[in-house]
Parts: C-alpha cells; structure tokens; sequence
C-alpha cells in the first residue's frame, strides 16, 4: 500500500514541541490510519470464505485509527492550553479570559466527538464486513453451483437461498441500526459532558442543572428546577 | 406434586437472578389486588393468578432496572411489573381459549373451569383494572398500549400465516411481534429510557425459540402446546427449519391433516432440534452482545439470557 502520507508526517514529527505541528501531524497520522483500516476491512470482506481475515497481516485496524484520534484529542487539548496560556488577557479575568478557559473546557470535548464519529463509521464498515463475511461463503457457492449445472434449480435449494438471502439483508439493516444506537448513546454522554462544562459554577444560581443519570420517556430524572 | 415441584424450580430461578423479596412484595401486590376485586369475579381471579407463575416478565423488569440503575426498584417499576403479570395472564386467558386447551402446567384453564364467558370477562376485567393502576404513569401506559396492540396484531398474523410453507426469517417476525413485543415492552418498563429495547426483543425471541424447541422435544415445563401447534399448522422455529424439505412443507401446510400423519411431522421437526438449537444459540449471542453494550451493569441481562436459554432443555 503506498504511503504518501507517511514522510510528511514523520517531517512534521521532527518538530516536537510545536502544538500547532504536533496536531497537523496527528490528524494526517489518523487520516492515514482511516485509509489503512478501510483497506484493511475491504481485504477481510473479499477473504476467505467465513474467516473475515485476510486482509494484510497487521493489527486491528479500528483500535489503531482510534489510537490515532485520541493523539488529534491530546494534541487539541494542548494547542488550546497554550493558547489560553499565551493570552494577553490571561491575568485579567475578563470576560474574555473566561470565554477562552471555557473554550479550553470544551475541546477537548469536541475532539472526543471527533473521535467517538470515526470510531462510529469504521464499526459500521468492520460490520458489514463481518455480516457479508458469514454469508458470502454460501451465496457464492449456490451462485457458482447454478453457473455450472445443467439441472433445475429444486424447490429446497431456492427456499435456502431465499432465506439465505434474507437473512443477510436483515443483518445488514440491523448493523446500522446498532451502530447508529451505540453513536447516539455516546453523543448523547458527550452532550451531557458539554452541559456540565458550561453550568454555572456558582451552586446556588437558580438555574442549576442537577446532573444525574440522563433517560428518556416519563421518568426523567435531569431535571432543571424553575 | 406436579406443582410443588414446578413452584420449587420457579422459586430456585427468582432467588438465583437475586429478586426474591422483589418478588414476594409482587406476589403480595397482587394477592392484595385480587382481594379487593369484585366479588363476582374473585374466585376465577384466585384461579388464575394463584396457580404457580415464573414471574419471568416482572424478572425482566426487574433485571432491566438493575441494570441501568443503581437505587431499589421503584413503586412505579414494581407496579409496572404487577400490571405485565397482569397482561401477560389476559394473554394466556385467550390464548387457552382459541388453543381449546383444558389444561396449563397440569391444572385446568380457566375457561374450562369457569366456561368461557367468565373467562372473556376475567380477561376484560383483567385489561381495564391493569390500566387503571397505571394512573399517573403515563409512560407506562403508552407502552402497555403499544403491547396489546401488537399482540393482537400478532396472534392474528401468526392465525392468518398457519399451514403455510415460511422460512426462519418469518418465524422471526411473527416470534418477535407475539413473545419479543412482550419482553420489548418490559425491557422498556424496566430501563426507563429505551436502550434496552432491542435486548428484550431479542430475549423474547430467544424464549419463543425456546418455547418451540422444548414443545417439539416434548416437554411440559413452558406450559405445553406443541400438540396444537402441529394439528394447527403453526409456524414454529423447528417447523421452519424441516419445512424446507419440500415433502415435509406439503404435509405441514395441508388444509385438512390427518391425524396419524401428525406424528410424522413431529418427527421430522425434532430432527431439527440440533439445528434449531444453534440458531437459538446465535440468538443468545446477540442478546448477550446488546447487554453488554447497552447496560452499565449487564449481569443481571446476562443472567436472564442463560436462564431463559435454559428453558429449551427441559
């Protein structure tokens, strides 16, 4: 697999110490790792028949992106650390200074969402793959068999097939669905992360956000007291 | 005997999921509901709510509460419990009515001990007092309504489907609209949020596949009924499976089955019993899956799926 990515990251590497670099440098790192675990999980879907691994001989795919990301949060947090650090209006307390400390609340909050998004599609794609992985052995074989035969197909090998078929199907819906769940379930945490980190600090404001266990439906129990 | 023995397994499955007192204040709930019901009706209540339950949809409030909450059940959650035993008895009402079956887990149906007006209007009763312990949670009404609906809808698909050459994948739907709408509704009661909703779809579908396993084995423990499955024609995992034998499919869906073919057919769905077995299993795999992803704490899931695993070996 070519790698273009790679010497321009390992340039950027050199420049430890820079912030700014030290991020570039993570999201080109995560970029390719993203491209490496599609690769990757397109060679196990076209693999041997029922193993779903074939791909090149590496480790997961998906842990190594997510890897990658989390070093795009680290270097996130940092660039905004030493922003708010560098700021002129640091030692005043202004509004400004406490817009900025709040900035720097949030992205490392931002970065998660970032993280907790591409972790989300490349499950979904590893999915798919698993699903068609359990089923292709079979399809491709009664494809390949009704290719070469004279004979009619039977009533029994149709009634498989179809079911064969529908059963793959459903699977392939009930992948996104999960995935689709799990995103909403961390979205959901993250969110509730992004409200406390913008409550007000002072605890006898009258709006102050009691932070349970978020839940849906008519028993909730985030309540906001009026 | 039949029963004490019974009454001995169901309580060893409660103290082993670890809801013992949960369910004893159940029991007490509704004794105490039975007691204050109409006159008219109470000897017929007595009968069918005092002859030996699993409790196994209050368990999967139960246990789908424990596992998304760290605080003892709740009256509402306990009341939602009381009412899904409530719903779940008015299903088996019906269902022993339209099955004609004189007898459940060795004691006779309500219908063929009080006749089958007394029991269509227990069931009513039934269904109308159930929701009027729900007052003031609202919640909890739209998912009992949701229930009964898709009960109804289901039990006149499956009717509707009967003696017809289906595969696994409509077995599927129709289990998971009858049995997997009921423990759906529970998982919901239970959770409070929805996240475990398509855990307690998939358990209901493992029960049901259960259910049908251990019919087709023989068994008596999940209340009987594979007699009149077969003589009806209806679509069970291990029929679907033998179904795709094409002489086995025109046997199934003959109109007007003889009898002594009946056997034959039964023969053929236990030589699917392996088969239908490692599908049930994958089911497992599945609920399991959802358990751990979906729950903070999924021991209590975890122990629901192996108990109602379980039930297809009896």
């Amino acid at each position: 697999m070519s790698d273009p990515g790679t010497s321009f990251s390992a340039g950027l590497d050199r420049e430890a110490g820079n912030p700014v670099l030290n991020l570039l440098a993570s999201m080109c790192n995560a970029w390719m790792s993203a491209l490496t675990a599609l690769q990757v999980m397109a060679g196990q879907a076209g693999g041997a028949p029922g193993s779903g691994r074939s791909g090149p001989a590496m480790g997961d795919p998906v842990a190594a992106l997510l890897s990658a990301m989390t070093r795009v949060s680290a270097a996130i947090s940092d660039v905004m650390a030493q922003t708010t650090a560098a700021s002129p209006s640091r030692a005043s307390g202004s509004p400004a200074e406490q817009a900025l400390a709040q900035g720097a609340d949030l992205a490392p909050l931002m970065a998660q969402v970032a993280v907790v998004a591409a972790g989300s599609t490349l499950n979904y794609w590893r999915g798919l793959a698993e699903v068609y992985g359990r089923h292709q052995a079979t399809m491709l074989d009664w494809w390949a068999r009704r290719a070469m035969s004279q004979t009619p197909v039977t009533e029994a090998e149709r009634r498989l097939m179809a079911e064969e078929l529908r059963a793959f199907l459903r699977e392939v819906g009930e992948v996104a669905l999960r995935e689709a769940r799990i995103l909403e379930t961390k979205l959901d945490q993250i969110g509730e992360a992004v409200a406390s980190a913008t409550d007000q600090p002072d605890p006898s404001s009258p709006n102050q956000r009691h932070w349970t266990v978020k839940e849906k439906g008519a028993n909730p129990t985030c309540t906001i007291p009026r | 005997m039949y029963d004490s023995a019974v009454n001995e397994g169901h309580s060893a499955v409660i103290a082993g999921l670890g809801f013992a007192s949960e369910i004893d204040l159940l029991r007490g709930q509704i004794a105490k509901w039975v007691a204050e019901s109409n006159e008219e009706m109470r000897e017929a209540l007595q009968w069918q709510f005092f002859g030996g339950s699993k409790y196994f949809r209050p368990l999967t409030i139960f246990s789908c509460y424990r596992a998304v909450h760290s605080e003892p059940i709740p009256p509402q959650v306990m009341n939602s419990a009381a009412v899904v035993e409530l719903f779940h008895n008015v299903s088996l009402i019906i269902d022993d009515i339209v099955d004609k079956s004189e007898s459940r887990r060795g004691r006779a149906t309500l219908h063929a001990r009080f006749g089958e007006l007394a029991a269509l209007m227990t069931s009513g009763y039934v269904v109308a007092d159930g929701y009027l312990q729900l007052i003031g949670d609202q919640h909890a009404i739209e998912l009992f309504s949701e229930l009964l609906k898709r009960l109804g809808v289901a039990e006149c698909m499956q009717w509707r489907l009967r003696r017809n050459p289906l595969g696994v994948e409509d077995w599927r739907r129709i289990a998971g609209e009858d049995t997997g709408s009921m423990f759906e509704i529970c998982a919901c009661l239970g959770d409070r949020s929805g996240r475990l909703r398509r855990f307690g779809a998939l358990l209901g579908l493992l029960y049901h596949g259960c259910d049908d396993v251990a019919d087709a084995r023989g068994a008596v423990a999940l209340g009987g009924g594979g007699e009149e499955d077969l003589r009806d024609g209806i679509l069970t995992l291990p029929a679907a499976l033998a179904i795709r034998d094409p002489a086995i499919a025109r046997a199934f869906c003959a109109t007007d089955p003889d009898l002594q073919d009946l056997p034959a057919l039964a023969a053929a769905f236990a030589e699917k019993l392996p088969e239908a077995e490692a599908y049930l299993d994958q089911i497992e795999d599945e609920a399991r899956t959802e358990a751990r992803l979906f729950s903070a704490n999924p021991e209590p899931l975890l122990a629901l799926v192996a108990e109602t695993r379980r039930l297809s070996a009896r």
